[in-house]
This record gives structure tokens, sequence and C-alpha cells, in this order.
């Protein structure tokens, strides 16, 4: 859920329920002071009557004289009983389409002695309906609390837009940080205290994972380039033992087996260097490649490999597509896709169809069923079976696509192998 | 005259090596580890060759090369890197180098890169190469076995030319497939490309009653 609905929602149930309670304290401070102060005037009435009915005043007298309800009963003794206060329900006048209604009135009690005649009084006194007041409460209370969540809804809305704008910010630039393009974060100055130090806390440990990234990223590339001094001088020593002519054929056999080792090892060690340098972005800016030039004369070099597996090589390739690109990095594509195309061809006789629009490269050849996963083809040092290769052909290939955007697709189908390059 | 070849490289174990295949082939080799020893060597005396490693413990080899143009020394440059970026390789051409190889390489791909840089300054390309009874006229391409021409395709010259150059060596199969494939090696490793190459080369030599080269001086194995 959102942060502005959730606030909202809890902002209104509280607002709410404080004003509810609000209300009810309300009420009954009110009630109560009410009370209180016809008790009051009811003392003040009740003296008034005392003092009125020593005066000689007869009690059928006083019912005018004061604006209250009066009940005066001769009694035949004065009871020990103090002045106290009741509760009486009075029945409204009603009028007739009105339902009956009672409400309730606080009354004085005593008693009283005039002369040698007893009296015990009660003096209700008259005071505004006591259910209308609860209805207005009410009301007020209702006005409020739609007032509060009008309020808190316009505020949330409005404001949160505002205030949170600089964390919606945040969060975008983070979408769109990719480390492995050496982005640096960079946000405006953000007027509210914790967003500012949101931003600064994330630029740090955004410079701090970039700079662990790239001295990662330049020891792999780094290790690679220190490798290859010692494996020259592998290589050297062991061509330079096979020079010895009075090595037996088995130490022959044995210094060939380590050269070829250590050749795959320089390979390997290669295709990681174009790896890390791919990584790394060092690439010069693209430039237009003619690529259906480029195609014909990187064919031309695998021209031994074709006849020898006496491939039947097809070619569809529109004249002059051109591509922005590395002209070395369009090379160094084409070649792994040609050679994965002779690579994994059958045996002898088998085909390979290019096609070259521009809006795609197609390269298809015939071959065995793949094995394995085909969604791992593109994976670093994948292999299918026990293919020879070192398995980085075709993940440079995927490196160079994702750098300008080229989508890749890999299909088998009937006996033949497909791999798609969306260019446009 | 011998022809004299001064080797700049640090590491002193592949310098030896490189040394040894060098002067096996009858180049004149003296090697210096560092940037001041070459300086100091390239005052003693005067080489056809120069091969200069571009990590020097004292210096860039690429300094060295712009020491050697200002000094306009008629040698030829090769520059051996560890590092194979394109960078590199065109700061080295830039400043007048003749050739750039990557190491790891096979001594007989050096050895093979040397012979051509020296051919071309000496004799500006119009140099036959003759070995016993096989001439090559190596700016036009033309192959002679006896006096007589034969037709060899362009991976068949390579192939040739790379044999004799690197002549009574003992070579790689890797070394072959790297001379005439470069980047592309692998696909000719893990096939008997090589053999197919030298089984024809062989067979239009032989043919010609050409036996020696034949006979004993290919030597391989699988």
């Amino acid at each position: 859920m959102k942060l502005l609905y959730k606030n909202i929602i809890i902002n209104s149930l509280a607002s709410l329920l404080i004003i509810f309670v609000g209300g009810v304290i309300t009420y009954f401070f009110i009630v109560n002071k009410i009370k209180q102060e016809s008790h009051e005037h009811l003392f003040s009435e009740k003296a008034t009557v005392e003092e009125k009915l020593k005066k000689g005043l007869l009690p059928t007298q006083l019912q005018n004289n004061i604006g209250d309800e009066i009940i005066i009963k001769e009694i035949s003794a004065l009871s020990n009983k103090k002045p106290f206060f009741k509760t009486v329900t009075k029945e409204e006048e009603a009028n007739e389409e009105e339902e009956e209604s009672y409400f309730e009135a606080q009354a004085i009690v005593f008693d009283c002695a005039v002369g040698d005649k007893y009296y015990n009084i009660t003096i209700a006194k008259l005071y505004d309906n006591d259910e209308a007041l609860g209805e207005n409460i009410l009301n007020a209370v209702m006005i409020s609390a739609i007032l509060m969540v009008l309020a808190i809804v316009f505020i949330n809305t409005f404001i949160y837009r505002k205030i949170w704008a600089p964390f919606y910010f945040t969060l975008k630039v983070l979408k769109n940080f990719t480390i492995s393009k050496r982005d640096t974060l960079k946000f405006p100055r953000a007027n509210t205290a914790e967003f500012e130090q949101l931003n600064n806390a994330i630029t740090l440990m955004a410079k701090k994972i970039s700079h662990d990234y790239l001295s990662l990223k330049e020891f792999t590339e780094n290790a690679s380039h220190e490798i290859q001094t010692p494996l020259a001088v592998i290589n050297s020593k062991i061509e330079m033992c096979l020079q010895d002519t009075q090595l037996s054929p088995q130490q022959a056999k044995m210094l060939m087996e380590a050269s070829y080792a250590v050749n795959n090892l320089v390979n390997l060690n290669k295709g990681l260097i174009v790896l890390a340098k791919l990584d790394n972005n060092q690439i010069d800016l693209p430039v237009d490649v003619n690529i259906s030039k480029k195609i014909y004369k990187r064919l031309d070099l695998f021209e031994d490999f074709i006849q020898e597996k006496d491939i039947d090589v097809n070619l569809k390739i529109d004249d002059n597509v051109v591509i922005k690109t590395d002209p070395v990095l369009a090379g160094i594509l084409f070649d792994n896709l040609i050679k994965n195309a002779i690579k994994h061809n059958l045996p002898s006789g088998g085909k390979i169809d290019i096609e070259v629009t521009t809006a795609l490269i197609k390269i298809a050849n015939t071959g065995v069923q793949p094995k394995a996963n085909t969604d791992k083809f593109f994976e670093r040092f994948y292999k299918d079976g026990a293919s020879d290769s070192l398995g980085l052909g075709l993940a440079i290939v995927k490196k160079i696509c994702e750098i300008y955007n080229f989508t890749i697709l890999y299909n088998y189908k009937d006996g033949l192998h497909t791999i798609t390059l969306n260019i446009k | 005259m011998n022809t004299t070849v001064l080797l700049v490289e640090d590491e002193k174990l592949l310098s030896e090596s490189i040394a040894q295949y060098l002067s096996n082939s009858g180049l004149v080799c003296t090697q210096a580890y560092t940037y001041n020893s070459a300086v100091n060597k390239l005052g003693e005396a005067e080489f056809d060759c120069i091969v200069i490693d571009i990590g020097l413990p004292d210096g860039s080899g690429i300094d060295l090369i712009t020491y050697i143009k200002k000094k306009k020394l008629e040698a030829g440059l090769i520059i051996i890197s560890a590092r194979n970026s394109l960078d590199d390789k065109l700061e080295g051409f830039t400043t007048g180098a003749d050739d750039f190889i990557v190491k790891p390489f096979h001594l007989s791909e050096l050895n093979a890169r040397i012979n051509a840089i020296i051919r071309r300054k000496k004799f500006d390309g119009k140099e036959t190469l003759e070995y016993n009874e096989i001439a090559i006229k190596l700016e036009s391409r033309a192959v002679f076995v006896k006096e007589t021409k034969i037709n060899l395709t362009k991976k068949e010259f390579e192939l040739l030319v790379y044999f004799i150059s690197n002549a009574n060596k003992i070579i790689t199969k890797d070394a072959i497939a790297y001379s005439l494939w470069k980047n592309n090696a692998d696909l000719a490793v893990s096939s008997d490309i090589i053999y197919t190459h030298i089984k024809n080369l062989r067979k239009k030599i032989s043919r010609k009653r050409c036996q020696r080269l034949c006979e004993c001086r290919i030597r391989y194995w699988v």
C-alpha cells in the first residue's frame, strides 16, 4: 500500500477517534456544568421560597412568583432529612404530531416550617432540552470529523507530493543506476533534512561500491595481464625443450601436452581480457561500420575451415548495411559467430546460412541437437558436452550485443541452430 | 655479415629463451634488461632489428622507440607487450614500430617476424628467399623449385615461408596454427587442416623431385 494511503487512513482513524472521544467528554462536561449551575440556581430559589413563605406569602401564590415549577405539600412534621437534589422526569407538553417525549430536570427537595405549618417543597428547574444538547454536540462532532478527514486527505495528497518529491527522485536515480556503467549518482539538494541525509548516505554507499567494483575489475584485468609474462616464459621454455634432438618420443609427447595446456590457458586468458575490457566499457566511440563488407571479409578468413568440413555457405546479405559500433568489436562478434557455426557443424557436408538486413543478422548452421539447457549457451564457461572450446565465445558475443543494445536469440529447429541478432 | 638483434626484455627467463632460439637460427642476439642498458647498447653497436618489451622497469618501450627514431637508427622495430589493447598497438605503431606481438607468443613466430622485418629492411622486400632447391620471390609471392614455378595457395605459401624461417627447428602445431590463422587458430588446432596443408605442400614440392626439404625437415608430433 502506498505510504500516502496508509497516512490518510491512520490519520483519519486517529482523528475520528479523538474527535469522538472529545465529543463525548465535552458532552459530559457540559451536562455536568449545567447540573451544577441548576443546583446553584435551585439553592437560591430555595432561599427565595423560604424567605417568601416567611414573609407570609401563601404557598399557592408562590407558583407564579418564581419561574420554576414548584410542588408544595403540607406535612405533619419536619423530617430530619437535609435538602437534597433529585432528577425528575417530566413529560413534554406534546403537540399532536410529535411523539410524546420525556426530559429530565433537576429538582431540589426540602422541608420548610412556616409558623406552625410544615411543608415539603420540591422546586424543579426548567432548563434546555437535554436531548437537543446531545444532538447539537453530535452534529458538531460529525461536522468537525468530516472537515478533519477532508483536511487530512487534502493535506496528505497535495503536501505529500511536494514533500516526498525528492524521495521519488532518489528512487528513480537508484533504479537507473548501473554499477558497470560507471554512473555517478547526482542528487539536487533536498530541503528535507532526512532526504538530504538519505541522499548523502546513498551517494557515499554508491561511491564505495563503485570503488570496490572498479578495483575488483582492475584486479581481474591486471591479473590477466600479469599472467601473460609467466605464460610466455613457460611457453618459451617448452619450445626450447622441444628443440632438443635427444628427446625421447615420450618426453616429446609430454612436452606437447604441456604446450597444448598452456596454449589453452593463453586463449582463456585472452578471452577473459576481452571480457574484462568490455565489462569495464573500455570501448571507443561507435562509428559507422559497413557490416555487409565486414562479414564477407571475415568469412574469407574461415575459407580453409569451411572447405575442410565441406560446408555449403548460403549468403543473403543486403548491400551496405551500416550499424554504429566499434570495428574491432564487430570483427570479434562475427568471428565468434562464424567460428561457432563451423565448430558445431556436422563433421562433413553441413551448411551455414547467413542473412544480413538492416534489421537483423541471422546465422544458422546444421548440427546435432544441443544436449543441455540452451538458455545457458551465452553464459561464461558454458560448454555443450565434451566440446573442447573454452566457452567464452558466445559470452563475448552476448556482452558485445549488450553494449550496443542488440537483442540476441538462439533457436534450434529441424537440425538447424539459429542465432539471430536484432540490430535495429 | 651477421644479422644482429637487440632484445630489450626485462623478464630474464623469457629473454634467455628468446636469445637462445634466435642464436640457434643464426642471428646474433644482444640482451638488454632495462631502458638505460638498451640506450647504452644502442650507442655501442648497430643492430638490424630491435625487439622491445613495452613494460620496462625504468621506462616505457614506447619512449625507447621515440629515442631510436630521434637517433634516426635504421633498425627494424618489433614491440612485444603483455597488453593487447588497441591503444597500445596504435601508440606503438604511430611512434614507428614495424610489428607488434602479444605475449605470450611462440618463439618460432617471433623468429619468423624478425626475419621478415630484416628482409624488408635490407632488401626492400625484393629479396629472394632461398632454401636448398627452393627459391621464393617474396614481393611477387612466386615460388620456384629447381627453377620451375609451382603454384601454392595463400596458406601454403605462408606455411612454406614460416617453415623456412624456422628451418631446423621443431615447431608446435599451435605455433603453426597461430601463424596462419591468428585469432582463429583454435579452429585449426582442433582440426586436421594443418596436416592437409602440409600434405599438399609436400606433394607440390616433391612432384618437382625436390626430396631434401620434405624428407626430414618437417617433423612434428601429433
